[in-house]
């Protein structure tokens, strides 16, 4: 009898202590979607804004990429950097979302760019007038790159990723990723120097305006 | 190393992306080489130069609300697949 009742408070324990650590992970689970959220709603929507240059779009698969965040977030360890997975997923939800609606580049696959604006002697100008019309106009360039070049570039020159790192986050070889970026910043540096006049101001920062049209 | 060499690999050298004896003779090259420090010193700043062209943009206030929206479906799912005797998902914590 006595054993019985040991055995009962033992499953009892068992019982209880079970109950108490799914009740912390569902908790803990909670707690990091929103602690993720709080981090990098602004990084993500960022990203995605500039994969698509448009606000709508960035909201609607913002909100897709955390959608999935909620969904996955097992697959996240706690410990490890959450945002490589992050991205990858941001990634993913883009150039699924340019699949589903054939936003696809008619670009040819990308030619090695002109490595002329490296060389090229700039004369100093102080002029800082066309800072925005410049943002706009390299806006413009960024949409004329392949979706997959694109988000090469964005994830290494701005977001700050590695190679190493963008590698598993688009499921291509270290080698394509290094491809992609070499042509894509080939063809940024192109379309700028045929388009623009690469100037420098008198910090010796780099700047363009438009090239006259001539008829 | 000679120029060729150093244009070959000035893209994995500016991203920190080559073994450290590449590393070491892309630096020496460019010591005695001006036109070579010249070229990698313009291709940072073009990669800087795009970066400046894409500053941050704040996230729509409609963000935060669809947050709670979302929390809100999530706590409601929770509830009917609690009664079905499904495994919780967290919402409702």
């Amino acid at each position: 009898m006595l054993c019985q009742i040991k055995i009962g408070c033992i499953l009892f324990k068992i019982k209880f202590v079970y109950i108490g650590k799914g009740t912390n992970k569902v908790k803990n689970k909670k707690e990091r979607f929103l602690s993720l959220f709080k981090e990098y709603e602004s990084k993500i929507y960022n990203f995605i804004y500039r994969m698509t240059q448009n606000e709508a779009d960035a909201q609607e698969l913002t909100q897709e990429v955390f959608i999935r965040v909620w969904n996955g977030l097992d697959e996240l360890r706690s410990g490890s950097s959450p945002a490589p997975w992050l991205y990858r997923i941001a990634s993913n939800v883009c150039l699924d979302s340019f699949r589903r609606n054939k936003h696809t580049s008619k670009d040819k696959p990308l030619e090695m760019g002109d490595e002329s604006l490296y060389d090229a002697k700039i004369p100093l100008i102080e002029d800082e007038i066309y800072k925005a019309k410049m943002a706009e106009c390299i806006k413009g360039y960024i949409m004329t790159l392949p979706e997959d070049y694109r988000a090469v570039i964005l994830l290494h020159d701005i977001e700050g990723f590695k190679n190493s790192e963008i590698a598993p986050m688009l499921d291509i070889s270290l080698d394509a990723v290094k491809i992609r970026l070499h042509r894509a910043r080939g063809k940024l540096r192109e379309i700028l120097s045929k388009e623009c006049q690469v100037l420098y101001d008198k910090k010796g920062e780099i700047y363009c305006e438009p090239k006259k049209k001539t008829n | 190393m000679n120029c060729k060499d150093f244009t070959a690999c000035m893209e994995g050298f500016i991203d920190g992306d080559v073994e450290k004896d590449i590393k070491e003779k892309c630096e020496s090259h460019i010591k005695e080489c001006r036109s070579c420090m010249e070229k990698a010193m313009n291709f940072e700043k073009c990669i800087e130069f795009f970066k400046c062209c894409m500053p941050d943009a704040k996230p729509p206030e409609g963000m935060k609300g669809w947050m709670s929206r979302f929390m809100a479906q999530c706590c409601e799912n929770e509830k009917t697949e609690t009664k079905e005797g499904k495994t919780s998902t967290g919402c409702c914590n």
